[in-house]
């Protein structure tokens, strides 16, 4: 089988200022490197040309979970799947998001790729994205002037792209703290199992007050549209008594604000559908989470 | 000829110094460089889970792993299971089970089991499944593997009794 990765030079640099020097020096020749599980397979099958890879899982700031002073959470860009799949932290505050980790791919690939490449791919259909639209992460880029960060909802421009510009690198990925009352889950429809791309993924963020009412609705859809996107008539229609008239009228909002393309994988009637029925079960599956606050 | 970069890997407890090409693959360096054939290539993209081995304890696709990027870690394959001659609980429920049948996926398929039980000595059956989802097998229907890592697991979980064979 002649599947052999033809780029020309690989550099590992320890640090970030290294990695930004490399990446402005190679321009579009170079490519970053973090669990290669996209990149790689790209470069073999479909043609990607990149001349230099630049890996940046050495640079220790990009990597790790650790907790953050208003007791939120950073997650570092080349933080593998699996490690926050099974991060005890992730589970017990956000487990929406160690639930969207855990969709993806196969425990081999889950050890392998990372988080910031699930999100710096920009694929519409990233099943971590969703969920770090509901628990209005952040994203921490760096680049040669400085450090900016910018919320996940306007992080997203277009398919593969995001508002990062050459020069630049996502260093990690800032989860606030999970309020009093929150609860979120992920469900992503696709006809298998395990190993599949969504078809459609729909994660839903809920803060309820002492006797159930719901103050705050966060509702984010994957594989709808171009880029993974939040669903606010079906957040206002989330917020007050949620019952099944409430419930209903979100998952119309939802289906509505959606705009999916019919491919391969399914038509866009079909997607709008779907984007319906996994609200409702996205609502029932977050009211049925115990809360656990960080 | 491409320039070489000198990596120091642990596999199955032996530690080898290799010059390694930046394009190899960690597949590459044990199936070429070390003779070692038992892992397979099946798909090359991180699709069939076939050329799983346990980097540092967790299974990956070797094909999708730069051999330079495996300098300094510990590297299981298939032919680290049996230890002294004697083969691998694992493999003796593959055996007992009747979980081989052509055999291409199997040494991945055993290493992802290796993996799963490390972190996990008494899976579920759903938990098994999840473990080997990603390994593909087109001869079994993955009954007798399942049943066989459950065997070999702490587990007292069996899987569903499934039909008998006609």
């Amino acid at each position: 089988m002649e599947k052999y990765l033809s780029f020309r030079e690989y550099y590992a640099p320890a640090t970030q200022q290294e990695a930004l020097q490399l990446l402005l020096e190679n321009g579009p020749a170079g490519r970053l490197l973090a669990g290669g599980t996209d990149l790689l397979v790209a470069m073999r099958d479909k043609g990607l040309g990149a001349e230099r890879l630049i890996s940046i899982k050495k640079i220790s700031d990009f990597g790790g979970i650790g907790w953050m002073p208003d007791g939120g959470v950073r997650i570092g860009a080349t933080t593998t799947l699996y490690e926050v799949e099974h991060s005890a932290a992730v589970k017990r505050a956000w487990p929406v998001l160690s639930q969207a980790a855990g969709a993806i791919g196969s425990v081999q690939i889950r050890n392998l790729g990372t988080i910031g490449g699930n999100v710096a791919n920009a694929s519409p259909a990233a099943d971590t994205a969703p969920a770090l639209l509901v628990l209005d992460a952040e994203m921490e880029i760096v680049s040669a002037s400085g450090r900016k960060i910018v919320s996940a909802d306007r992080f997203f421009t277009a398919p593969g792209k995001t508002v990062m510009e050459r020069g630049e690198i996502l260093a990690a990925i800032r989860v606030p703290p999970s309020a009093t009352g929150a609860r979120a889950a992920y469900v992503k429809f696709a006809p298998r199992q395990a190993m599949d791309i969504a078809v459609v993924g729909v994660a839903v963020a809920l803060k309820l007050d002492g006797d159930g009412r719901c103050r705050e609705a966060r509702v984010a859809l994957g594989a709808v549209g171009p880029t993974p996107m939040r669903a606010r008539g079906a957040e206002a229609a989330l917020v007050g008594e949620i019952d099944e008239r409430s419930v209903e009228t979100a998952a119309r909002e939802a289906s509505a604000e959606a705009k999916p393309i019919s491919d391969v994988r399914a038509s866009g009637s079909y997607r709008r559908h779907l984007v319906g029925v996994l609200i409702k079960r996205a609502v029932k599956l977050a009211l049925a989470r115990e809360h656990a606050a960080a | 000829m491409r320039d070489k970069t000198e990596i120091a890997v642990l596999v199955n407890g032996m530690r080898h110094v290799l010059g390694v090409t930046i394009n190899d693959t960690l597949l590459d360096v044990l199936r070429d460089h070390l003779g070692l054939t038992g892992t397979k290539e099946g798909c090359a993209a991180g699709d069939c889970c076939a050329c799983t081995v346990l980097l540092d304890g967790r299974p990956v696709n070797s094909c999708l792993v730069l051999a330079v990027e495996a300098d300094g870690v510990q590297v299981t394959t298939i032919e680290g299971l049996a230890q002294e001659g004697k083969l691998d609980p694992l493999q003796e429920a593959f055996v007992q089970e009747g979980a081989v049948q052509c055999g291409f996926c199997t040494p991945g398929m055993l290493m992802s089991a290796k993996g799963l039980l490390r972190v996990n000595p008494k899976p579920s059956e759903a938990e098994v499944r999840k473990g080997i989802a990603g390994n593909l097998c087109r001869c079994t229907g993955y009954v007798r593997i399942v049943r066989a890592i459950l065997r070999a697991s702490d587990s007292t979980a069996v899987c569903q009794p499934v039909a008998r064979e006609k």
